[in-house]
């Protein structure tokens, strides 16, 4: 018997990458002590990395970390492969286009990778002509030496989620907390092993991906050899897209638990393929314990600052914020706007935030404060505020909520969710803890502002109500409790 | 290509990458002309001399002598070893756009030739001559020493873009060599030292036309020796071909039955030498066409094959072209076989016609028609070997030459042990096994270019 009970997968984030999902990987293995955690991290490259941004609990007893793109194979040489293995795939890759019911283990068993090692996969002839093959089938027009590297750098990393599958010291539940190469993995080690796996999404994995896809520097930085040609560049993004679709979908398949965060998030999984009675929301919690002082610390009446928190990047739209200020501070002008978070990540984009605060003489109004604490800042904040083209459920609102502060965010995700109630009739009953408004609108964001920071008494309901909902539903316990459930569960499913 | 695998990766520089095509692929063609270029003017200039001199033997010792130094030169020196080295070493610098490091690699070759040739051809020429005047021994070491130097040059000159200018530059000294003999027919002495002036003045020619196409501020390197960085297989290729074009003349010239002393320690073949050379002669059309549709046709379709997968092309286009490419070679080896044989039939039934005119014994032609398949069968096998060198089969070319200089030196010894009626037999069987072997790998290796172009890059 495996001596791990849960293993999480990890995807470039914990213990490597601060971020919402590492704080929740922490938090779940603090939280449920008297379960035996193992973490596989899966990076790009190991470059990439710098050192551990997370202590390990006592009862994270297994670390194991791999690179996708680091995976070297031995030198060319001429070799035949199995043209019956390869049509194997050519199978699984039919019926995952007419998106049939897939079993993993029809297709693929834990030997797999002797049979088509990845030298195979390089260079043999059958998986030329199995590359050959499919090309003809979907693209004929386009650059094929375009469509073979990027042929080659999306499955490459696949046969070390095959070796991983086939070596790792398996454990009693596999945990994946999102879909792509990790979900994938744990639906690989799940159906070689024959445990349960559970999937929980932050985000829409394949969402992300679309728009990370989209930005074609992203491609540069995550060193996907894509070539350029202009012409195939679409071509070859929609197979990049593609592929991580129809693993999502067979990552849902192999899932026994597809969990989300909030219900419009569980909404999309339904839409990708996700089967309804496998899905279930478990929102995230904030130990409010640790919080509720903050309450105390700040002064009675409502500051007049209004703070993002959030990394400078293009995702978090500061740029939108910032034109907000500048109407808000026209009709209020002592309003002030703290920018709170990492500004190293995007420079170039941090740097044309600092031009646009500058050229719109807002330099006394809106300060860049960098990654601060946030015991320390939100006692000294008045209004929360995301302004996000995406998020998934975002913590800080909660942490905010417990901190006493009502919060003015963008409509994405679960900030609607968090800000005006919908889990039941009793949280829609709670009334609303600040405003929403539409993404990138920063006429009408200026207006919840100057409307909250008009009227204290607003302010004060709306702190009420943020404590109020996050010491009801949002509690770290209740979070908690959620998951034992679950884990229980699938624990006793193995036996 | 290794190169071309970094190529396709980087997709850059067309340039470039034909550059390299180029050096690498027209050196085997330029060396083969010039060499047909050069005998075809030894064989005149001993006819000039065998006709207008009393000095028969001295005439046919001159022969010899140069024979030896393109036998020496081309796969006993130095400068045979260093060959296809210092092509790739030049075409790898070419590719890096290192234009500078071509001239001191040159000069550094030319100049440790020189040390090391020079002592052991002087150690070959007291043997061959032991009893000859100090002054001819130089003269001798001259020639050798010399040719050894032109066969490096031309090496190089086939990386200048002017190629043709290179070609000129040998038929124009060499066209010097037979007026002078012709002007000034003395001793053999004088044979060899207008010989040596010809190939003195081609040698500055070649080394004129290299400095000028790649200037640089340091003169010598010897970078290219670097035992970790030194392409071993091509050398080897470089020796075993040309030990193998060589070694049934040699094995005729030292066997008891075949060969006789004709001067000293100076030996020859009266049964071979004559016939081969005769072969050799009635093969320039095939050498012509080899040199032609290899440079323009198959250069270039070779070039649209690559083109095509570095601009981007669909899988059809590219296999469009690979088919192009195929059908391009098919063509040359068809028309090489087709038109040769009309004149080799044709050949077939003058030559008996043509041996009494030139006093020639007509003991001499069943050799001479054995011997002149043979050499349509070498230039045949030289085509192959050339197409391999364009897509880098190191390996292969390794193979094929070992197993051509093999066969041929154990063939043309059985072949004399048989008898008479079988001389010539070794030689043509051997390049027939040969270029049956070549074929079947360049159809294998042509039609999987494909997938080796994409799977197997480093």
């Amino acid at each position: 018997m495996s001596k791990i009970d849960i293993l999480i997968i990890a995807e470039g984030t914990y213990p490597y990458v601060r971020g919402g999902v590492s704080s929740w990987i922490d938090q779940l293995i603090r939280g449920l002590r008297e379960y035996r955690f193992g973490v596989l991290f899966l990076g790009s490259k190991r470059e990439d990395y710098k050192e551990k941004k997370y202590e390990f609990p006592e009862n994270l007893i297994y670390f194991k970390e791999r690179y996708l793109f680091d995976l070297k194979a031995k030198n060319p040489k001429k070799r035949k492969g199995y043209k019956r293995e390869f049509e194997k795939i050519e199978n699984f890759y039919k019926a995952l286009k007419n998106n049939k019911d897939i079993e993993i283990r029809d297709y693929f068993t834990k030997n797999f990778i002797d049979k088509i090692p990845l030298e195979d996969f390089m260079y043999s002839e059958s998986s030329w002509e199995f590359i050959e093959k499919i090309y003809f089938e979907n693209q004929k027009d386009l650059s094929f030496l375009d469509y073979f590297w990027t042929i080659r750098s999306i499955h490459k990393p696949l046969w070390l989620l095959f070796s991983l599958a086939k070596e790792i010291d398996f454990p009693k539940v596999v945990h994946s907390p999102s879909t792509g190469y990790a979900g994938f993995l744990a639906s690989l080690i799940s159906s070689f092993h024959n445990i349960p796996f559970i999937l929980t999404e932050h985000g829409i994995y394949i969402r992300e991906r679309k728009m990370d896809i989209y930005a074609a520097n992203a491609l540069d930085t995550r060193r996907f050899r894509l070539q350029k040609t202009s012409t195939s560049e679409d071509c070859l993004k929609k197979m990049w897209i593609n592929f991580f679709e129809k693993i999502g979908v067979l990552t849902y398949k192999n899932a026994k638990y597809i969990l989300s965060l909030f219900q419009g998030a569980k909404n999309i999984q339904i839409k990708l393929g996700a089967e309804k009675n496998k899905c279930q929301v478990i929102p995230n919690g904030v130990d409010i314990k640790r919080l509720k002082p903050l309450v105390k610390k700040r002064k009675k009446e409502a500051l007049k600052v209004i703070t993002l928190l959030g990394r400078v990047v293009p995702i978090k739209d500061i740029k939108t914020f910032i034109r907000a200020m500048k109407l808000t501070v026209k009709e209020f002008p002592s309003a002030k706007g703290w920018i709170v978070g990492p500004t190293d990540e995007d420079p170039n984009y941090f740097k044309e935030c600092e031009m646009m605060v500058e050229s719109m003489g807002l330099k006394e109004s809106v300060k860049f404060l960098g990654f601060q604490k946030i015991d320390e800042i939100l006692p000294k904040t008045g209004i929360l505020t995301l302004t996000s083209i995406s998020e998934g459920m975002p913590l800080v609102i909660l942490e905010g909520f417990a901190a006493g502060l009502p919060c003015v965010a963008t409509d994405v995700g679960s900030c609607k969710d968090l800000i005006y109630g919908a889990l039941n009739r009793e949280d829609i009953e709670i009334g609303k803890a600040g405003e929403v408004v539409g993404v990138a609108n920063f006429v009408e964001l200026s207006k919840a502002y100057i409307k909250i920071l008009k009227d204290e008494n607003l302010w004060r309901e709306y702190q009420k109500n943020a404590l109020l909902r996050v010491e009801r539903f949002y509690t770290q316990e209740l979070f908690f409790e959620n998951y034992r459930k679950i884990y229980n569960k699938a624990l006793k499913w193995r036996q | 290509m290794a190169a071309i695998g970094f190529e396709l990766k980087k997709s850059l520089k067309k340039d470039s990458l034909i550059s390299y095509l180029k050096v690498y692929g027209y050196s085997s063609i330029l060396s083969a002309g010039a060499w047909m270029i050069s005998i075809i003017a030894v064989i005149f200039v001993g006819y000039i001399s065998i006709t207008s001199s009393e000095n028969f033997k001295e005439t046919i010792e001159f022969q010899l002598i140069v024979t030896y130094a393109f036998m020496l030169s081309s796969s006993f020196l130095l400068s045979a070893f260093l060959q296809l080295p210092l092509t790739r070493f030049i075409a790898d610098r070419l590719y890096e756009q290192k234009r500078e490091e071509v001239l001191p690699a040159y000069f550094g070759s030319i100049l440790v030739s020189l040390i090391f040739g020079g002592a052991v051809l002087s150690f070959y020429v007291f043997y061959l001559f032991p009893h000859k005047s100090i002054y001819f021994k130089a003269l001798v070491i001259g020639v050798f020493l010399i040719v050894s130097l032109v066969w490096l040059s031309n090496v190089l000159a086939s990386s200048l873009k002017r190629y043709k200018t290179v070609v000129l530059s040998f038929f124009f000294t060499y066209s010097l060599i037979v007026l002078l003999v012709y002007f000034f027919k003395k001793s053999e002495s004088f044979l060899l030292l207008s010989f040596f002036i010809g190939n003195f003045v081609l040698f500055l020619i070649l080394t004129f036309l290299i400095l000028k196409e790649f200037p640089s501020d340091r003169l010598i390197s010897f970078k290219i020796f670097n035992p970790k960085k030194f392409y071993w297989r091509l050398a080897a290729v470089g020796v075993f071909y040309n030990l193998g074009v060589w070694i049934d003349k040699i094995i005729f010239w030292y066997h008891p039955l075949t060969g006789y002393y004709l001067n000293e320690n100076l030996r020859a073949s009266i049964v071979y030498d004559l016939p081969i050379f005769l072969a050799y002669l009635a093969i320039i059309p095939s050498m012509a066409i080899f040199f032609f549709r290899l440079e323009s046709d198959f250069t270039e379709s070779f070039i649209s094959f690559y083109d095509s997968i570095i601009n981007g092309k669909s899988l059809f286009e590219i296999k469009k072209y690979k088919n192009l490419m195929n059908k391009n070679i098919r063509g040359i080896i068809r028309e090489i076989i087709i038109i040769q044989m009309i004149i080799n039939i044709f050949i077939y039934f003058s030559a008996g016609y043509i041996f009494d005119k030139l006093n020639i014994p007509r003991l001499y032609l069943d050799l001479f028609h054995i011997l002149l398949i043979g050499a349509t069968l070498q230039i045949c096998f030289m085509t192959m070997m050339a197409l391999l060198f364009y897509i880098d089969k190191r390996i292969e070319t390794l193979y094929l030459s070992l197993l051509f200089c093999i066969l041929n030196a154990l063939l043309t010894y059985l072949s004399i042990n048989l008898g008479p009626e079988y001389f010539g037999y070794g030689y043509a069987v051997s390049l027939l096994i040969s270029f049956i072997v070549s074929l079947f790998i360049v159809r294998e290796k042509f039609a999987r270019i494909d997938y080796e172009t994409f799977m197997l890059q480093k």
